[in-house]
């Protein structure tokens, strides 16, 4: 079986600098150390009734994975925004164009390999995960579960930082571009419900599909289903004013994973189509 | 618009030249040429047969050396090669042998083991040159492979040029170092402002370009009376006088050149010296792309009758 060689190439000189792992210990430092904490915090709490309630954990376990998905949303497009903007500045792009390599391959190639690391980084957090669950609560295949539903997330963000990259002339406007389209997408469709209701509201119930666009709902949505809190997503929609079909809240998580990957797979043509030599130079 | 009807006959074993100033569109040029980038129209005929922009037949037949080396840090010199063996289709034990036999004809088979951004500029540009033979192409298009070299490794760096030439390989050269050119190259294209303003063999563009270059005349003293002497001449046109030098642009042929002379020593002009300018690929490039006067105007000794 032939290795592709840009992930070959790819994680080679990632494994190579101190980027990566620094990265990953950051992020488990700071999960562990929220994670600990707040078991702490709450095992004071119950100190003072003489027993543990494991429900009371629950809170750090959402807070410790709401932190994960913040690192999901707002760390991993950083990893991307530069993969093609430096490709380009070294004039490498031009040589794996030359060398036969098609646009298509150059995408897949260099996001597989950022897409690795996504999830070496989401999976990294595991242990951190479980602090909060040493006395039950939710148990090891949610928690896996969990992990599952931040992928998509990954995949998303990931791909619109190489979509970033392979639009923009340099990393740092890559880097304000993909963090662009993420605000977009977090905040847009929660406003154009908000503004939309008022105006069509029999037609809004609609605008609650849209929700789907925000990066992280899938473990969001996972995250208050495990906790028993559920009725936060209602309450949500009810403030926007939307009633969304039963279908659609029973599946969120499911419809939300897969709108990410379909968004993952047109930023990803979308760069593709930024790096043809038909456009690359126009 | 880069390029405006350009028109490239490269034939089979040339060294080709290709030169112009910045922004003439040889970069351009080249890119089109290599596949990188796609034309707004016109073809791409290899060996008779034509190929589209970007296709396969066309990336297995060129390697490129651009301008800038394309280096990735954290790679290994014999790492880079694999790498872009593997682009290119080559891998395991095929691709080591290559690399070996690449890294030996290029003289880096001892840096095998040293991150390319180690390597000295001179070292990087062979590397270039061996990551572009990987596949063995035909033809080899190298963009301004000698800049910033110092005259040593340009030296060998020519060298190793010219066995790849003597080993059948044809090769486009982009320069701006126009010695390097007129030194290796058996034809030549100039470029300006995206148009060919000038190709063919090297030895035969000098010699159509000697014809129209002024005559130089040396004269022992006597230079005001030769001036004047001139100055009556129907075919002499301008005449230019540097220290005890006399250029006149002469609009006659060969045998009025002789007929000429000939009314020179006739009247008693002390002639030392009766011949054409020879012309340089330099002085041709000057006159070609419109900037022979930046020349002239750049000599403070010479003042025109």
């Amino acid at each position: 079986m032939k290795f592709d060689p840009i992930i070959k190439r790819d994680i080679k000189v990632s494994s190579r600098g101190p980027g990566f792992m620094a990265l990953i210990m950051v992020i488990n430092v700071i999960l562990c150390g929220a994670g600990l904490l707040g078991v702490f915090g709450r095992l004071t709490g119950m100190n003072a009734y003489g027993r543990i309630d494991p429900g009371q954990l629950l809170y750090v376990y959402m807070m410790v994975a709401g932190i994960m998905a913040v690192f999901t949303i707002l760390v991993l497009p950083g990893r991307t925004t530069g993969i093609i903007t430096s490709e380009r500045d070294s004039g490498t792009l031009d040589l794996m164009i030359a060398a036969g390599l098609s646009p298509a391959g150059i995408i897949t190639g260099k996001y597989l390999s950022s897409l690795l690391f996504g999830i070496v980084a989401v999976f990294s957090c595991f242990p951190a995960l479980i602090i909060p669950l040493i006395y039950g609560g939710v148990g090891f295949s949610a928690c896996l579960l969990l992990l599952m539903s931040f992928l998509p997330t990954a995949a998303l963000v990931l791909a619109i930082g190489v979509f970033a990259s392979s639009a923009a002339r340099t990393s740092s406007s890559a880097a304000a571009m993909a963090y662009g389209i993420i605000i977009a997408l977090v905040a847009g469709p929660v406003l154009i419900a908000f503004l939309v209701n008022p105006v069509i509201p029999d037609g809004s119930n609609y605008m609650a599909y849209s929700v789907l666009l925000c990066p992280g709902v899938p473990s969001v949505s996972l995250i208050l289903d495990q906790t028993g809190n559920g009725e936060f997503i209602d309450l949500f929609f009810s403030y926007l004013g939307l009633v969304p079909n039963a279908v659609f809240m029973s599946y969120i998580t499911l419809f939300s994973s897969v709108t990410e990957l379909v968004m993952m797979a047109a930023f990803l043509i979308g760069a593709g189509v930024n790096i043809t030599p038909k456009r690359r130079y126009r | 618009m880069a390029l405006d009807d350009l028109s490239l006959n490269i034939e089979d074993g040339a060294l080709y030249g290709f030169v112009g100033p910045n922004g003439a569109g040889k970069t351009t040029a080249i890119k089109i040429m290599t596949g990188i980038m796609y034309p707004d129209g016109g073809s791409l005929i290899l060996n008779d047969s034509e190929v589209g922009p970007g296709s396969r037949a066309l990336k297995e037949s060129i390697g490129y050396v651009p301008d800038s080396f394309g280096v990735y840090s954290n790679l290994k010199v014999s790492e880079y090669m694999g790498f872009f063996a593997a682009c290119a289709g080559i891998e395991g034990l095929e691709a080591r042998k290559r690399t070996e036999t690449l890294l030996k004809y290029v003289e880096l088979s001892d840096r095998e083991d040293f991150y390319v951004e180690a390597l000295s500029r001179g070292m990087k540009q062979r590397l270039s040159l061996a990551r572009a033979l990987i596949p063995d192409p035909p033809i080899l298009i190298m963009d301004e492979p000698t800049s910033g070299l110092d005259p040593r490794t340009r030296y060998e760096f020519k060298q190793l040029v010219g066995e790849l030439s003597d080993n059948g390989k044809t090769i486009v050269i982009s320069s701006h170092i126009l010695s390097d050119i007129s030194e290796l190259c058996t034809d030549v294209a100039i470029i300006d402002e995206g148009k060919i303003v000038m190709s063919g063999r090297l030895m035969e563009v000098m010699k159509l370009v000697t014809s129209g270059n002024p005559i130089v005349i040396s004269v022992n003293g006597a230079v005001n009376r030769t001036v004047q002497f001139l100055k009556e001449e129907p075919l002499v046109s301008t005449v230019t006088v540097k220290r005890n030098d006399i250029m006149i642009s002469f609009n006659g042929k060969t045998d009025d050149e002789e007929i000429l002379l000939r009314h020179m020593i006739e009247a008693g002009l002390p002639v030392r010296n009766f011949s054409r300018e020879k012309s340089s690929l330099e002085s041709i490039f000057m006159q070609l792309t419109g900037h022979g006067e930046e020349r002239i105007a750049a000599s403070s000794d010479d003042y025109e009758i």
